[in-house]
């Protein structure tokens, strides 16, 4: 079922079409909350259902110019931000930039270096990762969203998300880098 | 020497390995419960909708009714103005009995038979 009759079926009243619906859509939605809004199970299930009543809500608004998981995404991801809103006052803060601190390390060959070790040095640095940076590398890798999509979904300017995009990546080499040495980063990039 | 693809390929999977560490679960009956609440909503804006087109009717039949009366001179609408707090009393409980039999009952037999269905 494409997205135009799925829609369809669902302003009807159809209720698997929108049982469908959820169920295609809800590791999506509750990954930009977990990205967004914290760590916390409770929240995270709070924000998700929030976000599938509001698709109900508006589903007659939804114009088949986009994806319905980019309409759905972009309603996950302002949901997201008015819980950050009112969980912390309106102390939200997007221009936070990565503090990471520099720490040498000691530089390793690159042939000892195993994949699970460098997944766990790109996992540590995105912790530290300011939300807003997780939440677009999280669209752009792992929803596989294009820049325009993202656009669409964070309301931010194709330059801000090309921009974290690409100092996420630089942070990420440095990083490996920082602890696995010079060797490393050249398995990786040609670029460098 | 590998070419750039391979490598950005590379730093694509490894971010998508980082990335798809979740620390959350979702619920196995999460698209359930999501589409009771649908259900619910979907039966009351139903009941509503048909309670006040119901109303709607006896409204425009029962003006009508008023304008015969009146067009024919008849001394009953003034008997009714006159008497207009009793009147407007049995109204006012009639659309109330109307609305709970037609909207509330209803209601409340849907979500008792969700909930039977639940506790199965």
């Amino acid at each position: 079922m494409d997205d135009f009759e799925l829609v369809k079926q669902i302003k009807k009243g159809n209720s698997n079409a929108y049982r469908f619906m959820v169920s295609k859509h809800e590791r999506l939605v509750f990954n930009i909350a977990w990205r967004m809004a914290g760590q916390h199970q409770a929240d995270i299930e709070d924000i998700a259902q929030e976000v599938f009543i509001k698709v109900y809500k508006n589903i007659k608004s939804y114009r088949n110019e986009s994806k319905l998981s980019t309409w759905i995404a972009s309603i996950a991801w302002k949901t997201s931000i008015d819980f950050i809103r009112r969980k912390t006052r309106n102390k939200l803060n997007f221009t936070d930039e990565p503090e990471l601190h520099e720490t040498q390390y000691e530089n390793n060959v690159f042939e000892n270096i195993k994949q699970s070790e460098l997944k766990k040095v790109v996992s540590e640095t995105l912790a530290k990762l300011p939300v807003q940076y997780q939440s677009v590398l999280s669209l752009y890798y792992l929803e596989e969203f294009s820049y325009a999509e993202i656009q669409e979904i964070t309301n931010m300017p194709l330059g801000t998300i090309k921009s974290y995009l690409n100092r996420a990546k630089n942070i990420f080499k440095s990083e490996i880098e920082n602890k696995h040495g010079h060797n490393a980063i050249q398995l990786l990039y040609n670029d460098k | 020497m590998e070419k750039k693809e391979d490598k950005d390929r590379k730093f694509e999977t490894l971010m998508q390995n980082a990335l798809s560490d979740q620390q959350f679960y979702i619920p196995d009956n999460f698209a359930d419960r999501l589409t009771q609440k649908f259900n619910i909503r979907n039966m009351k804006h139903r009941l509503l909708t048909e309670w006040g087109l119901k109303l709607l009717i006896i409204i425009g039949v029962t003006g009508g009714s008023a304008l015969v009366f009146i067009l024919s001179g008849s001394d009953i609408i003034s008997s009714f103005i006159h008497n207009y707090y009793p009147i407007i009393l049995i109204l006012i409980i009639t659309v109330f009995i109307f609305f709970f039999d037609q909207v509330l009952l209803k209601l409340m037999f849907f979500l008792k038979d969700i909930k039977k269905h639940n506790s199965k």
